[in-house]
């Protein structure tokens, strides 16, 4: 056995500790262990080391123990022993997280779902599936293909817990017809962090998922953003959608860098609500989800318009969607004449094959490989109207360039890329903003972190809401903290009832007291 | 041994960007999700699919080498266990590399380097093995004098004697297990029809080493290496042919800069013989079939092809793929040495590729590497399973008319 001195363990407990007191903790691990089997909960640092740190900026740290429930029961009992031993709980999905959402504070368990990873309910006719928290994307993506259905796909890696990822926002192509993910879940089975278990939806009144809920309160979209600190879903049943019989490709592509007619062209697009997918997106964009690497990246960047429209339509004969193609393309026309189209042969030998081109629409539609590419850093906004893309990305790109300014011009303009993705007919929006470094250059990087933070202020002072990832980047960095609520007072008085609510079901503060302590600050400011 | 024998010698610390810059984004933990068409197998980590801690996917592997690299954490019996239940099939590399450039499989082989190095690594299980090849140069610790009976038996030039053109390298599972025995006489049949000069080593053949660089003890590795390509040099065979696909690695990465012959692995020889028309498959088979990638021979060696062409050449074979197959191959259970310390474990993961062979509906799951013949019978007895596990080589004896 190794001698070596540990000299130091990234572990902390708070000034007056009152939760995860290590007696408890040896305690707690005892009753896991009895309750879940000796296999699925350790207190051994070979496991909890993998817990401790994510991509993001927040410090690594340790949690006490881990624990792997098998059933909806398992984690009933997991909430109940920590109640008993007074030790934090931290829920946790498949673990791609890119901000430290499920790094512990304090320690305490962190609870992995990835044994519960069936697919419990695929209904062609009503177009649903219930899933377990180990389900991915991927996973999902393949069963529902099979009975020629789909499941809303996020821009992100495919090896995401589909009820993760659903109840924290799922921004998909599909968004502008049928919203985001979090806008399509039916009901969910939530065991509460007293270790009760709670129904939501149809299901909390006995009925079929594809039946209305019914009288009395619906409590399914409870969870959205809650970020796992009202309890764990053990179980969710989610809207899928049928794949039309015919489906068509359309590319409208501009070639300035100007960006208000595009806006104005997805806006209308949008609008009209009869494209089946649509999204802007910048030209290194196509390249991240097109490459299978990083040259290829490179490459595809180069070969396509700065700026593109991806829409597709869907019909039942070959007719009726080129017919919504064919008022599609009038629109867009009247927009600008500087719009031309790609017709997809086209599209795909501009990027070196039909094999490319296809794999896109896969990457895009269907299964996302690529988190990003490596050294790229990202800003997710929700924005309020699609007129206001257009203003905030601008002054985002100058914050950018005027950092990169200063580095004689090492970035290509190419390296900061937007996407907009237009959400329930155009209603509101999701602009994201990529930044993209050169990956062996560390003081790249360095410009780049600096950029990211001058582009999200200007993106804050122009009224764009943070996405729920980007928020909580935020209040893991100190300072930053109090910066936000100074900006926008409404976030504090949202954290308060937040508080609230979570104090109803969640008595004795266990589960993910990060955001508790996360609010705490933002709450105190607010007072101040 | 000081003397740099084989490749370039590397440390963990080369890759310290690797493992802190590993993003937790997953992608290691499945096949390229574009060619996933089942739930069940995206799934493509053997340990991490069985013992399900991040500690087991190779994300967590990556911390595993950054906590110890910084001294958060100290060497635990489970910190051990993590480690060598890794099967180094290589399928995290395969998924990660095209995208982050960052080399997982290579951190996993380091790690176990360091662990070597340091005097903390290997287990009571890898004993036996260690002592094997100390005492008897190779894995099973039998008299190597067993291996000069081959050469009679046969027939075939004793290459430390004579020259020979095509040195036939049977790795230590097929000289000494007698099951393997067919397959032996199988290699040198369809060698012989296809015109090459073979021989043997016999009792002069000692063990290719991979086990050891697969347990982490490069410094005893090196020392089977070098006096491996001595004797391939001696004998002035300008091929080196392995019946198995752990040898053919080790040869093709490592042996392959210092020795005056080529290495290559059988198929690759075979299906060359086939495609110029010095073999001839002519008797038909009939037989639904599917190609078990060797991690080794596919991942490894980036060789798919040849094994799949000697298939598609045999008459009245149906060739199927499996649902994980190619660069997505699951492995057999019998990698990394973590099969051989962890029977069971093994087992379980045969399990699981006899499911998806059961689930292809195919008659006999072919493949071309002892390890995985092993560790896919175990599976098929576990299951119960109408499947049947064959080398290649006896399904193209048959084919071409030999005994």
């Amino acid at each position: 056995m190794d001698k070596r001195r540990v000299l130091k363990r990234p572990k902390k407990m708070e000034a007056e500790p009152t939760h995860n007191l290590p007696e408890n903790v040896e305690k707690a691990l005892g009753l896991l262990k009895a309750a879940l089997g000796d296999e699925w909960a350790t207190a051994d640092d070979a496991v909890t080391a993998g817990y401790a740190r994510d991509q993001g900026f927040k410090h690594c740290m340790y949690p006490d123990i881990v624990v792997l429930p098998g059933s909806t029961e398992d984690v009933a009992k997991v909430f109940q022993i920590a109640n008993e031993c007074l030790i934090d709980v931290m829920p946790y999905g498949t673990g791609c997280n890119t901000v430290g959402l499920t790094i512990p504070l304090f320690g305490g368990i962190i609870l992995d779902g990835r044994r519960m990873d069936k697919i419990l309910a695929l209904d062609k006719d009503n177009l649903y599936a219930r899933i377990q928290p180990g389900v991915n994307y991927c996973m999902l993506q393949a069963e529902a293909q099979k009975l020629g259905m789909r499941v809303a796909n996020p821009s992100a890696p495919a090896t995401v817990s589909v009820i993760s990822n659903h109840l924290f926002c799922n921004i998909n192509t599909m968004a502008s017809k049928f919203g985001f993910g979090m806008d399509n879940i039916i009901e969910a089975q939530i065991v509460l962090p007293t270790g009760e278990i709670l129904e939501v939806g149809p299901r909390a009144y006995g009925m079929d998922p594809a039946q209305v809920a019914g009288f009395g309160p619906d409590m399914a979209t409870m969870l959205r953003f809650a970020m796992g600190t009202l309890g764990y879903v053990t179980e969710m049943t989610i809207r899928l959608y049928s794949s039309p019989a015919v489906d068509l490709e359309f590319y409208p592509a501009y070639p300035d860098d100007d960006l208000s007619d595009l806006i104005e062209a997805l806006y209308r697009l949008a609008r009209d609500n009869q494209c089946l997918e649509i999204a802007h997106l910048q030209n290194t964009f196509y390249g991240i989800f097109m490459g299978e690497n990083n040259k290829e990246t490179e490459a595809f960047v180069d070969a396509v318009p700065r700026n593109n429209i991806m829409a597709h339509f869907g019909g039942a004969t070959e007719e009726e969607a080129r017919i919504k193609v064919e008022y599609a393309r009038s629109q867009v026309q009247e927009v600008s004449d500087k719009y031309f189209f790609i017709e997809p042969e086209m599209m795909a030998e501009m990027v070196g094959g039909k094999i490319h081109l296809d794999r896109w629409n896969k990457f895009f539609r269907e299964t996302v490989r690529v988190q990003r590419v490596r050294g790229s850093f990202i800003i997710g906004a929700l924005v309020n109207s699609l007129e206001n893309f257009y203003e905030i990305e601008k002054a985002m790109r100058r914050g950018v360039t005027n950092q990169i300014g200063t580095t004689d011009g090492i970035f290509r303009p190419d390296d900061a890329s937007a996407y907009f993705q237009p959400y329930h007919m155009g209603r509101m929006a999701y602009l994201e903003f990529d930044l993209y470094t050169h990956q062996d250059d560390k003081d790249d990087f360095l410009r780049a972190y600096l950029g990211f933070f001058r582009a999200f202020f200007t993106a804050q002072a122009m009224g764009s809401v943070a996405a729920a990832g980007t928020a909580s980047l935020l209040k893991g960095l100190p300072g930053l903290d109090m910066a936000l609520p100074m900006a926008k007072p409404e976030f504090a008085n949202l954290m308060s009832l937040a508080a609230a609510l979570k104090q109803t079901v969640d008595p004795n503060d266990i589960c993910n007291r990060r955001w508790d302590y996360d609010t705490g600050t933002a709450k105190k400011f607010s007072l101040f | 041994m000081k003397e740099n024998l084989t490749k370039t010698r590397e440390v963990l610390s080369q890759y310290r960007e690797d493992y802190a810059l590993c993003s937790k984004c997953k992608i290691c933990h499945g096949n390229h999700v574009q060619e996933v068409n089942h739930a069940r197998f995206f799934r493509n980590c053997p340990s991490g699919s069985r013992f399900r801690y991040e500690a087991y996917y190779a994300s967590g592997r990556m911390e595993l080498a950054r906590a110890l690299n910084l001294k958060e954490i100290t060497v635990t019996p489970q910190y051990k266990h993590a480690l060598y239940t890794c099967m180094e099939c290589g399928s995290c590399q395969e998924q990660c590399y095209p995208v982050k450039q960052i080399w997982p499989l290579r951190v996993i082989e380091l790690l176990r380097e360091k662990a070597v190095a340091e005097g903390w690594g290997l287990l009571p299980e890898h004993e036996p093995y260690l002592k094997n090849l100390e005492e008897s140069d190779n894995l099973f610790g039998k008299p190597q004098a067993e291996r000069d009976r081959l050469i009679v038996e046969l027939g075939v030039k004793d290459a430390a004697k004579e020259k020979c053109a095509v040195l036939l390298f049977t790795g230590c599972r097929y000289a000494f297990k007698p099951e393997t025995k067919q397959t032996l006489k199988s290699a040198v049949n369809l060698l012989k029809k296809a015109g090459a000069d073979v021989g043997l080593l016999g009792s002069q053949e000692i063990c290719c080493g991979a086990p050891l660089l697969e347990m982490g003890d490069r410094d005893f590795f090196e020392v089977f290496a070098a006096e491996n390509i001595r004797r391939f040099d001696a004998t002035g065979a300008e091929t080196v042919i392995s019946l198995c696909s752990h040898c053919a690695s080790v040869f093709a990465e490592e042996y392959a800069p210092f020795m005056g012959s080529t290495p290559l692995h059988i198929t690759q020889f075979l299906s060359a013989a086939l495609a110029g028309g010095d073999l001839k498959a002519t008797k038909k088979l009939k037989a639904t079939v599917a190609w078990h990638d060797p991690c080794r021979l596919g991942r490894r060696l980036k060789e798919y092809d040849a094994p799949r062409a000697i298939l598609d050449a045999i008459p009245g074979l149906k060739r199927v793929e499996l649902e994980r197959s190619r660069h997505n191959a699951l492995c057999c259970g019998n990698g990394g040495m973590a099969g051989a310390i962890f029977p069971e474990y093994g087992v379980w993961v045969a399990n699981e590729r006899m499911y998806e062979a059961e689930f292809a509906e195919i008659d006999t799951l072919v493949t071309a590497c002892p390890w995985c013949e092993e560790m896919l019978d175990n599976g098929k007895r576990e299951r119960n399973s109408s499947v049947k596990v064959e080398n290649i080589l006896n399904l193209l004896n048959a084919s071409v008319g030999g005994k």
